[in-house]
Protein backbone atom coordinates (compact mmCIF):
# COMPACT_ATOMS: atom_id res chain seq x y z
CA UNK A 1 0.00 0.00 0.00
CA UNK A 2 2.65 2.73 0.68
CA UNK A 3 4.33 1.60 -2.48
CA UNK A 4 1.07 2.45 -4.50
CA UNK A 5 0.84 5.73 -2.44
CA UNK A 6 4.62 7.02 -3.59
CA UNK A 7 4.12 10.12 -5.70
CA UNK A 8 1.09 10.78 -4.04
CA UNK A 9 0.77 14.25 -1.49
CA UNK A 10 -1.28 12.45 1.13
CA UNK A 11 -2.69 14.16 3.95
CA UNK A 12 -2.64 11.02 6.14
CA UNK A 13 -1.79 7.54 6.23
CA UNK A 14 -2.71 5.48 9.05
CA UNK A 15 -2.99 1.58 9.72
CA UNK A 16 -6.32 0.93 11.10
CA UNK A 17 -7.56 -2.03 13.67
CA UNK A 18 -8.68 -4.63 10.97
CA UNK A 19 -11.33 -6.33 13.84
CA UNK A 20 -13.11 -2.54 15.25
CA UNK A 21 -13.01 -0.97 11.59
CA UNK A 22 -12.97 -3.45 9.20
CA UNK A 23 -9.93 -1.98 6.96
CA UNK A 24 -6.26 -1.95 6.71
CA UNK A 25 -5.49 1.40 5.74
CA UNK A 26 -6.94 4.87 6.23
CA UNK A 27 -5.39 7.89 3.88
CA UNK A 28 -6.64 11.43 4.08
CA UNK A 29 -6.40 12.78 0.69
CA UNK A 30 -7.07 16.21 -0.75
CA UNK A 31 -10.00 16.50 -3.26
CA UNK A 32 -7.42 17.04 -6.19
CA UNK A 33 -5.55 13.77 -5.34
CA UNK A 34 -8.18 11.38 -5.61
CA UNK A 35 -8.00 10.63 -9.21
CA UNK A 36 -4.55 10.17 -9.40
CA UNK A 37 -4.90 8.09 -6.26
CA UNK A 38 -8.00 5.91 -7.63
CA UNK A 39 -5.68 5.27 -10.70
CA UNK A 40 -3.18 3.74 -8.99
CA UNK A 41 -5.71 1.28 -6.89
CA UNK A 42 -7.30 0.92 -10.60
CA UNK A 43 -3.76 -0.46 -12.27
CA UNK A 44 -2.81 -2.43 -8.80
CA UNK A 45 -6.21 -4.38 -9.24
CA UNK A 46 -8.06 -3.37 -6.27
CA UNK A 47 -11.93 -2.90 -6.82
CA UNK A 48 -14.31 -0.03 -5.83
CA UNK A 49 -16.88 -1.15 -3.17
CA UNK A 50 -18.74 1.85 -2.33
CA UNK A 51 -18.84 5.57 -2.18
CA UNK A 52 -20.36 7.48 0.02
CA UNK A 53 -20.50 10.90 2.14
CA UNK A 54 -20.64 11.69 5.76
CA UNK A 55 -21.94 14.79 7.13
CA UNK A 56 -19.75 15.99 9.90
CA UNK A 57 -19.45 19.60 11.44
CA UNK A 58 -16.20 19.88 9.41
CA UNK A 59 -17.77 19.58 6.52
CA UNK A 60 -18.58 16.49 4.42
CA UNK A 61 -16.25 13.33 4.42
CA UNK A 62 -16.72 11.41 1.23
CA UNK A 63 -15.37 7.60 1.69
CA UNK A 64 -14.19 5.43 -1.14
CA UNK A 65 -13.70 1.58 0.06
CA UNK A 66 -11.68 -0.15 -2.03
CA UNK A 67 -10.34 -4.37 -1.88
CA UNK A 68 -8.54 -6.48 -3.30
CA UNK A 69 -9.56 -10.04 -3.52
CA UNK A 70 -5.61 -12.13 -3.71
CA UNK A 71 -4.69 -10.28 -0.49
CA UNK A 72 -6.68 -9.31 2.28
CA UNK A 73 -6.23 -5.16 2.48
CA UNK A 74 -9.38 -2.89 2.39
CA UNK A 75 -8.79 0.04 2.30
CA UNK A 76 -10.56 3.27 2.57
CA UNK A 77 -9.78 7.09 1.03
CA UNK A 78 -11.08 9.72 2.73
CA UNK A 79 -11.36 13.59 1.35
CA UNK A 80 -12.62 16.01 3.30
CA UNK A 81 -14.58 19.01 1.65
CA UNK A 82 -15.86 22.13 2.86
CA UNK A 83 -19.81 22.54 3.19
CA UNK A 84 -19.71 25.90 0.90
CA UNK A 85 -18.37 24.23 -2.19
CA UNK A 86 -18.81 20.42 -2.17
CA UNK A 87 -16.95 19.48 -5.31
CA UNK A 88 -15.36 16.91 -5.55
CA UNK A 89 -13.59 14.98 -9.01
CA UNK A 90 -15.60 12.00 -10.19
CA UNK A 91 -13.62 8.68 -10.73
CA UNK A 92 -16.50 7.68 -13.15
CA UNK A 93 -13.50 7.40 -15.72
CA UNK A 94 -11.48 4.66 -13.52
CA UNK A 95 -14.27 2.94 -11.97
CA UNK A 96 -17.32 2.50 -14.57
CA UNK A 97 -19.25 1.35 -11.45
CA UNK A 98 -18.49 4.59 -9.29
CA UNK A 99 -20.84 6.52 -11.59
CA UNK A 100 -23.98 5.17 -9.94
CA UNK A 101 -22.60 5.37 -6.54
CA UNK A 102 -21.25 9.09 -7.07
CA UNK A 103 -25.03 9.99 -8.11
CA UNK A 104 -26.05 8.37 -4.89
CA UNK A 105 -24.24 10.20 -2.76
CA UNK A 106 -25.41 13.61 -4.85
CA UNK A 107 -29.01 12.34 -3.99
CA UNK A 108 -28.23 11.63 -0.52
CA UNK A 109 -26.04 14.74 0.56
CA UNK A 110 -25.37 17.25 -2.83
CA UNK A 111 -21.97 16.54 -3.42
CA UNK A 112 -21.16 17.58 -6.68
CA UNK A 113 -18.90 15.10 -8.51
CA UNK A 114 -17.21 17.15 -11.34
CA UNK A 115 -16.73 15.34 -14.56
CA UNK A 116 -19.29 12.47 -13.97
CA UNK A 117 -20.90 11.61 -16.81
CA UNK A 118 -24.62 11.82 -15.91
CA UNK A 119 -25.23 13.31 -12.78
CA UNK A 120 -28.79 12.82 -12.31
CA UNK A 121 -31.04 11.40 -9.77
CA UNK A 122 -30.25 8.07 -9.29
CA UNK A 123 -33.01 6.89 -6.57
CA UNK A 124 -34.63 10.32 -5.48
CA UNK A 125 -37.25 11.48 -7.88
CA UNK A 126 -36.67 13.94 -10.21
CA UNK A 127 -38.77 16.69 -8.74
CA UNK A 128 -36.38 16.68 -5.86
CA UNK A 129 -33.42 16.93 -7.39
CA UNK A 130 -32.29 19.71 -4.70
CA UNK A 131 -33.27 17.89 -1.65
CA UNK A 132 -31.02 15.75 -0.03
CA UNK A 133 -32.92 13.51 2.70
CA UNK A 134 -29.41 12.55 4.91
CA UNK A 135 -28.27 16.17 5.72
CA UNK A 136 -28.18 16.58 9.30
CA UNK A 137 -29.41 18.94 11.55
CA UNK A 138 -27.12 20.74 13.86
CA UNK A 139 -28.05 19.32 16.50
CA UNK A 140 -27.13 15.49 15.26
CA UNK A 141 -24.03 16.29 13.32
CA UNK A 142 -21.17 15.28 15.14
CA UNK A 143 -17.59 15.99 14.71
CA UNK A 144 -15.05 13.55 12.73
CA UNK A 145 -13.25 12.63 16.12
CA UNK A 146 -16.45 11.22 17.29
CA UNK A 147 -16.89 8.87 14.71
CA UNK A 148 -13.69 7.50 13.63
CA UNK A 149 -10.15 7.44 15.28
CA UNK A 150 -7.41 7.54 13.28
CA UNK A 151 -5.40 4.66 14.11
CA UNK A 152 -1.85 3.66 13.39
CA UNK A 153 -0.46 6.90 11.94
CA UNK A 154 2.18 5.98 9.58
CA UNK A 155 2.76 10.06 8.36
CA UNK A 156 0.36 13.08 8.85
CA UNK A 157 0.15 16.56 8.46
CA UNK A 158 -0.90 18.74 10.86
CA UNK A 159 -4.59 19.59 9.43
CA UNK A 160 -5.87 16.13 10.30
CA UNK A 161 -3.81 15.75 13.56
CA UNK A 162 -5.68 18.64 14.37
CA UNK A 163 -9.35 16.94 13.57
CA UNK A 164 -8.24 14.80 15.78
CA UNK A 165 -6.07 15.67 18.71
CA UNK A 166 -8.81 16.96 21.54
CA UNK A 167 -9.69 13.27 21.03
CA UNK A 168 -6.35 11.64 21.45
CA UNK A 169 -5.41 14.19 24.21
CA UNK A 170 -8.93 12.56 25.85
CA UNK A 171 -7.87 9.42 25.34
CA UNK A 172 -4.28 10.00 27.13
CA UNK A 173 -6.11 11.87 30.15
CA UNK A 174 -8.14 8.48 30.60
CA UNK A 175 -5.22 6.47 30.98
CA UNK B 1 -71.54 -1.71 -11.46
CA UNK B 2 -71.56 -1.61 -7.97
CA UNK B 3 -67.67 -2.02 -7.40
CA UNK B 4 -67.14 1.13 -9.59
CA UNK B 5 -69.69 3.32 -7.49
CA UNK B 6 -68.45 2.16 -4.01
CA UNK B 7 -65.02 4.26 -4.86
CA UNK B 8 -64.80 7.63 -3.02
CA UNK B 9 -63.92 10.16 -5.10
CA UNK B 10 -60.81 11.61 -3.87
CA UNK B 11 -58.25 14.09 -5.37
CA UNK B 12 -56.66 11.60 -8.02
CA UNK B 13 -53.84 11.77 -10.63
CA UNK B 14 -55.19 9.86 -13.12
CA UNK B 15 -57.85 11.87 -15.48
CA UNK B 16 -61.03 10.72 -15.56
CA UNK B 17 -61.05 9.60 -12.49
CA UNK B 18 -62.18 6.04 -12.77
CA UNK B 19 -65.45 7.01 -14.65
CA UNK B 20 -67.42 4.83 -16.95
CA UNK B 21 -69.68 5.61 -19.56
CA UNK B 22 -73.02 3.84 -19.17
CA UNK B 23 -73.70 1.25 -21.76
CA UNK B 24 -76.10 2.14 -24.51
CA UNK B 25 -78.29 -0.45 -23.87
CA UNK B 26 -79.04 -1.34 -20.82
CA UNK B 27 -80.64 -4.19 -19.50
CA UNK B 28 -80.20 -5.34 -16.01
CA UNK B 29 -79.89 -8.65 -16.74
CA UNK B 30 -77.64 -8.82 -18.94
CA UNK B 31 -75.35 -6.47 -16.96
CA UNK B 32 -75.89 -8.63 -14.00
CA UNK B 33 -74.67 -11.58 -16.25
CA UNK B 34 -71.98 -9.99 -17.23
CA UNK B 35 -70.64 -8.98 -13.49
CA UNK B 36 -70.59 -12.69 -12.89
CA UNK B 37 -68.61 -13.39 -15.63
CA UNK B 38 -66.16 -10.77 -14.91
CA UNK B 39 -65.67 -11.06 -11.58
CA UNK B 40 -65.26 -15.42 -11.74
CA UNK B 41 -62.72 -14.58 -14.81
CA UNK B 42 -60.57 -11.75 -13.26
CA UNK B 43 -57.11 -11.18 -14.92
CA UNK B 44 -54.78 -9.51 -12.33
CA UNK B 45 -51.16 -7.90 -14.09
CA UNK B 46 -47.97 -9.24 -13.23
CA UNK B 47 -47.03 -6.59 -11.46
CA UNK B 48 -45.39 -6.42 -7.98
CA UNK B 49 -43.04 -3.25 -5.92
CA UNK B 50 -42.20 -5.26 -3.33
CA UNK B 51 -41.90 -8.38 -0.65
CA UNK B 52 -45.88 -8.28 -1.02
CA UNK B 53 -45.55 -9.72 -4.37
CA UNK B 54 -43.92 -12.75 -3.41
CA UNK B 55 -47.15 -13.73 -1.60
CA UNK B 56 -48.80 -12.79 -4.40
CA UNK B 57 -46.81 -15.35 -6.81
CA UNK B 58 -46.88 -17.88 -3.90
CA UNK B 59 -51.11 -17.28 -4.65
CA UNK B 60 -50.95 -17.87 -7.78
CA UNK B 61 -48.91 -21.11 -7.62
CA UNK B 62 -50.21 -24.64 -6.97
CA UNK B 63 -50.34 -24.40 -3.49
CA UNK B 64 -52.74 -21.83 -3.51
CA UNK B 65 -53.80 -21.75 -6.50
CA UNK B 66 -55.71 -18.96 -6.98
CA UNK B 67 -56.65 -20.40 -10.37
CA UNK B 68 -59.89 -22.18 -8.73
CA UNK B 69 -61.09 -19.15 -8.45
CA UNK B 70 -60.85 -17.66 -11.61
CA UNK B 71 -58.06 -15.45 -11.32
CA UNK B 72 -55.31 -16.88 -12.37
CA UNK B 73 -54.37 -15.40 -16.21
CA UNK B 74 -51.79 -13.13 -14.64
CA UNK B 75 -51.35 -10.68 -17.75
CA UNK B 76 -48.05 -8.86 -18.72
CA UNK B 77 -49.68 -6.07 -19.92
CA UNK B 78 -52.06 -3.42 -18.46
CA UNK B 79 -53.75 -3.81 -21.68
CA UNK B 80 -54.73 -7.23 -20.73
CA UNK B 81 -55.90 -6.94 -17.51
CA UNK B 82 -58.73 -5.89 -15.65
CA UNK B 83 -57.12 -6.21 -11.77
CA UNK B 84 -54.48 -4.05 -10.82
CA UNK B 85 -52.49 -5.66 -7.16
CA UNK B 86 -50.75 -3.10 -5.84
CA UNK B 87 -48.48 -5.26 -4.17
CA UNK B 88 -45.84 -3.43 -2.37
CA UNK B 89 -44.25 0.07 -1.54
CA UNK B 90 -44.92 2.68 -3.82
CA UNK B 91 -41.96 5.47 -3.95
CA UNK B 92 -42.53 8.65 -5.30
CA UNK B 93 -40.01 7.29 -8.32
CA UNK B 94 -42.46 4.71 -8.97
CA UNK B 95 -45.90 6.58 -8.55
CA UNK B 96 -46.36 7.68 -11.83
CA UNK B 97 -45.17 4.74 -13.53
CA UNK B 98 -48.10 3.17 -11.45
CA UNK B 99 -50.60 5.88 -12.76
CA UNK B 100 -49.86 5.33 -16.30
CA UNK B 101 -50.39 1.62 -15.74
CA UNK B 102 -53.65 2.27 -14.01
CA UNK B 103 -54.56 4.14 -17.14
CA UNK B 104 -53.60 2.04 -19.82
CA UNK B 105 -55.78 -0.40 -18.12
CA UNK B 106 -58.91 -0.91 -19.91
CA UNK B 107 -62.60 -0.41 -18.04
CA UNK B 108 -64.36 -1.96 -16.02
CA UNK B 109 -61.09 -2.11 -13.99
CA UNK B 110 -60.01 -2.34 -10.23
CA UNK B 111 -57.71 -1.90 -7.62
CA UNK B 112 -56.11 -4.44 -4.51
CA UNK B 113 -54.02 -2.66 -2.12
CA UNK B 114 -52.32 -5.55 -1.24
CA UNK B 115 -50.41 -4.92 2.44
CA UNK B 116 -49.58 -2.34 4.38
CA UNK B 117 -47.13 -0.30 2.32
CA UNK B 118 -49.62 0.28 0.01
CA UNK B 119 -52.38 0.98 2.47
CA UNK B 120 -50.69 3.57 4.28
CA UNK B 121 -47.20 3.74 3.90
CA UNK B 122 -46.95 1.29 6.45
CA UNK B 123 -43.60 0.93 8.21
CA UNK B 124 -42.49 4.26 6.28
CA UNK B 125 -44.68 6.08 7.06
CA UNK B 126 -42.67 7.79 10.00
CA UNK B 127 -41.93 11.57 10.13
CA UNK B 128 -38.40 11.75 7.98
CA UNK B 129 -40.19 9.66 5.25
CA UNK B 130 -39.33 10.91 1.65
CA UNK B 131 -39.85 8.93 -1.03
CA UNK B 132 -42.81 6.70 0.14
CA UNK B 133 -46.12 7.66 -0.98
CA UNK B 134 -48.24 6.84 2.22
CA UNK B 135 -51.09 5.15 0.76
CA UNK B 136 -51.55 4.10 -2.54
CA UNK B 137 -55.25 5.13 -2.70
CA UNK B 138 -53.77 9.10 -2.81
CA UNK B 139 -52.59 8.23 -6.28
CA UNK B 140 -55.33 5.82 -7.44
CA UNK B 141 -58.79 4.49 -6.42
CA UNK B 142 -58.63 1.05 -4.42
CA UNK B 143 -61.34 -1.44 -4.22
CA UNK B 144 -60.16 -3.78 -1.59
CA UNK B 145 -57.61 -3.22 0.86
CA UNK B 146 -55.86 -6.85 2.04
CA UNK B 147 -53.89 -5.68 5.31
CA UNK B 148 -50.87 -7.57 6.07
CA UNK B 149 -47.29 -6.98 6.33
CA UNK B 150 -47.24 -9.30 3.86
CA UNK B 151 -50.25 -10.39 4.01
CA UNK B 152 -50.69 -14.81 3.76
CA UNK B 153 -52.22 -15.99 0.05
CA UNK B 154 -55.16 -16.49 1.77
CA UNK B 155 -55.70 -13.10 2.94
CA UNK B 156 -55.38 -12.29 -0.83
CA UNK B 157 -57.67 -15.03 -1.63
CA UNK B 158 -60.14 -13.37 0.55
CA UNK B 159 -59.08 -9.80 -0.81
CA UNK B 160 -60.16 -11.50 -4.65
CA UNK B 161 -63.69 -12.74 -2.52
CA UNK B 162 -64.40 -9.16 -1.40
CA UNK B 163 -63.83 -8.30 -5.03
CA UNK B 164 -65.62 -10.45 -6.55
CA UNK B 165 -68.58 -9.36 -3.84
CA UNK B 166 -68.18 -6.21 -4.44
CA UNK B 167 -68.93 -6.78 -8.77
CA UNK B 168 -71.51 -9.18 -8.45
CA UNK B 169 -73.06 -8.24 -4.74
CA UNK B 170 -72.74 -11.84 -3.49
CA UNK B 171 -69.72 -13.58 -2.00
CA UNK B 172 -69.61 -16.90 -3.66
CA UNK B 173 -66.86 -18.88 -1.74
CA UNK B 174 -67.75 -20.99 1.61
CA UNK B 175 -66.23 -18.88 4.59
CA UNK B 176 -63.35 -21.20 6.06
CA UNK B 177 -64.13 -22.71 9.06
CA UNK B 178 -62.37 -21.52 11.99
CA UNK B 179 -59.65 -24.09 13.78
CA UNK B 180 -59.87 -24.52 17.56
CA UNK B 181 -57.24 -25.35 19.66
Amino acid sequence: MLQLLEGIPTQCVAKQDKVSTGRAWSVFLAPAQIVKTARKLYEAEYSLEDVFALDIEEGFLVLYHFNRWNVDERVVLRVLISKDNPTIPSIASIFDGAEWHERETRDFHGVNFEGNPNLVPLLMCVEDVDFHPLLKTDKKRKQIKDLLNLGEVVSCNKEIEALFAEAEAEVASDA
Amino acid sequence: MAAQGSVVQKEMLTAGAHYMDPPIVNIQLAQDLLDVCRSMSLWPMTFGLACCAIEMMATGMARFDMARFGAEVFRPSPRQADVMIVAGTVTKKMAPAVVRLYEQMPGPKWVISMGNCAISGGPFKIKDNYNVIEGVDTLIPVDVYVPGCPPRPEGLLEGFFQLQRLITGKRWWPVAAEVKG
